[in-house]
């Protein structure tokens, strides 16, 4: 079992009549790259907000690290929620200055991380004359200062181009490998599929699922067979260990089954010891969009 | 605290508006009392001294304290309205909650910009009594301390237009609304619920909020016409409520800001 460092418990926000979180409750594990996943309005930045300390839960709570002082766990943590938030009037220097001197880290670190989000040479220029995708990187330099063990990010990606979103999940990924964890909340599921080993996925305030990318997507995989006597084969598969459901669909049959209680070897047996040779046998990975859609629908 | 102090003069020091407002004030502070100044040298000298006997000696020792406190009282709104726009700047810039992201206690933010409401005040303060001191030295009359109550009369006034910008700021968020709403009120609001506070309710206009730290440096002119012909409100009350009114400023502000969602 591995270490949590965040443990989010029965987390419940309501904006009058309207629940934007429903008792949530989920573990992040050490070095993990967590994506929390849902449509628009899910719930999502809510939840980040209540673990930044932005907004208060109506019920619920959440453990971070080995607890300690709220407001000291959030200096630990790199944390870039919806908008990048600066004073326009300053320079990308001047406003990390701030930052830094708010986490308590020395402005030695500053022209490293501007350096590693690509701004080093716009460094006193000032913050109003960027453009979004420069605002993003301003952002995630911020949340690098201090080196963070933790690091929030809502929707990272937002307004970059293909080569800074390319950037940004190589950065993130480098960040894991260095023993972060990343907490990653998204809408775009290519992304999420692309970095995350974990994902949580959120729908109207509730959590539908949550768990490993590899367990979230398994129940999603689908067996595609396919053989001369089609007709024979669906009549025998409702009897096979770990069916689920089958369709058909053109020359094959898709077959949904527990995948951890029969493997395709031993499908490809049941169906020759019941006397149907399968000429086509392949196991469709779910991608996580349609695990979403099929999720969410 | 020094610590937070010293990350919002980083936020403030490069804000140009901050400098512009800051020189404003000083140069109003100045130029209302010289020209009143001068306005009483005037109406002295062509009256030939008979105005004086009604008009006292305002800036003379020891009632210069309470001229200079009074025509600088005029100037208040300046720094009242510059921590209306400090406050809702960091709403707009939405930096109030970045803040806290990075890791500040929402109370030291809170308690750190009333720092700065209290540091804006004494600076006035300072000023004033600098002011005060020249003004009468120059008006030919020796230093007295009688009558510096005035001066911190004038700091309680200047506590109270900056606590309550920053309280008015910090429940509206809104720059537009919380400066159209400071200067109504300053200008107009306050001055009409007095007036109708005093005819419909027995005369208590003088100790609503603002009002009543604005009532403890009465108009220092004429003193002798307007003492026979107003009863003044009693000055012990009008310290009681403005101690009172700074306290819910202090208390709301910090209540707004720990427990609103940001």
């Amino acid at each position: 079992m591995s270490e949590n460092v965040l443990s989010i418990q029965q987390l419940s926000k309501s904006y009058g009549s309207l629940q934007a979180l429903s008792a949530v409750s989920f573990d992040v594990p050490k070095g993990s790259i967590y994506g929390i996943l849902g449509p628009n309005g899910s719930g999502k930045t809510t939840l980040l907000g209540i673990l930044t300390n932005v907004l208060h839960a109506d019920s619920g709570k959440f453990s971070l690290f080995d607890q300690g002082d709220a407001a000291d766990n959030r200096k630990q943590i790199g944390t870039l929620l919806e908008t990048p938030n600066f004073y326009p009037y300053l320079s990308a220097y001047k406003n990390l200055e701030i930052s830094a001197a708010i986490k308590g880290v020395s402005t030695m670190q500053i022209d490293p991380v501007l350096d590693r989000v690509g701004l080093l040479a716009r460094k006193n220029s000032k913050f109003s004359t960027f453009s979004l995708g420069m605002k993003q990187r301003l952002a995630i330099g911020a949340a690098l200062l201090g080196d963070p063990q933790m690091l929030i990010l809502d929707e990272p990606t937002n307004g970059l181009d293909p080569n800074g979103i390319a950037e940004i999940r190589n950065l993130i990924k480098g960040l894991a490998v260095e023993g972060r964890t990343v907490v990653m909340a998204s809408h775009l599921l290519d992304e999420v599929e692309k970095v995350c080993t974990h994902v949580a996925i959120i729908k109207n305030g509730k959590l539908l699922t949550s768990g490993s990318v590899s367990q979230v997507l398994a129940t999603g995989d689908v067996v595609a067979l396919g053989a001369a006597a089609l007709d024979k084969l669906m009549g025998i598969l409702g009897l096979m260990p770990g069916f689920v459901s089958y369709e058909k669909a053109d020359k094959q049959v898709l077959l949904r089954a527990d995948l951890s209680v029969v493997s395709l070897a031993d499908i490809n047996q049941y169906c020759f010891d019941h006397g149907v040779v399968l000429d086509h046998l392949v196991l469709q990975k779910a991608s996580l969009e349609a695990r979403f859609l099929e999720i969410t629908h | 605290m020094m610590k937070n102090l010293s990350i919002e003069w980083l936020k403030l020091k490069s804000y140009r508006t901050f400098w512009w407002l800051m020189g404003l004030f000083i140069l109003c502070l100045i130029g209302s009392n010289y020209i009143t100044y001068q306005l009483k040298i005037a109406t002295s000298s062509q009256s030939h001294g008979t105005l004086d006997i009604l008009m006292g000696s305002p800036f003379e020792f020891p009632d210069v304290w309470q001229t200079v406190s009074y025509v600088s009282s005029y100037v208040l709104f300046l720094p009242g309205f510059l921590m209306v726009i400090l406050i809702t700047n960091e709403y707009n810039f939405r930096t109030h909650r970045q803040n806290i992201i990075d890791g500040m206690r929402r109370s030291a933010f809170a308690l750190t910009k009333i720092l700065v409401a209290v540091l804006l005040s004494v600076f006035a303060a300072v000023l004033v009594f600098a002011i005060t001191v020249l003004t009468g030295l120059i008006a030919g009359s020796s230093f007295s301390l009688t009558g510096s109550v005035y001066l911190l009369y004038f700091f309680l006034q200047a506590l109270t237009y900056t606590l309550g910008g920053l309280l008015l700021g910090t429940l509206l968020k809104k720059s537009g609304l919380s400066i159209a709403l400071y200067l109504i009120y300053i200008g107009f609001i306050k001055n009409l619920l007095a007036l109708l506070l005093d005819k419909y309710a027995g005369g208590i206009g003088s100790y609503t909020p603002v009002k009543s730290s604005d009532e403890l440096i009465p108009m220092p002119f004429f003193k002798a016409v307007t003492h026979s012909l107003i009863t003044p409100p009693d000055t012990t009350w009008l310290l009681i409520l403005t101690l009172i009114y700074l306290a819910g400023f202090y208390w709301l502000t910090l209540y707004r800001y720990k427990t609103q969602d940001l």
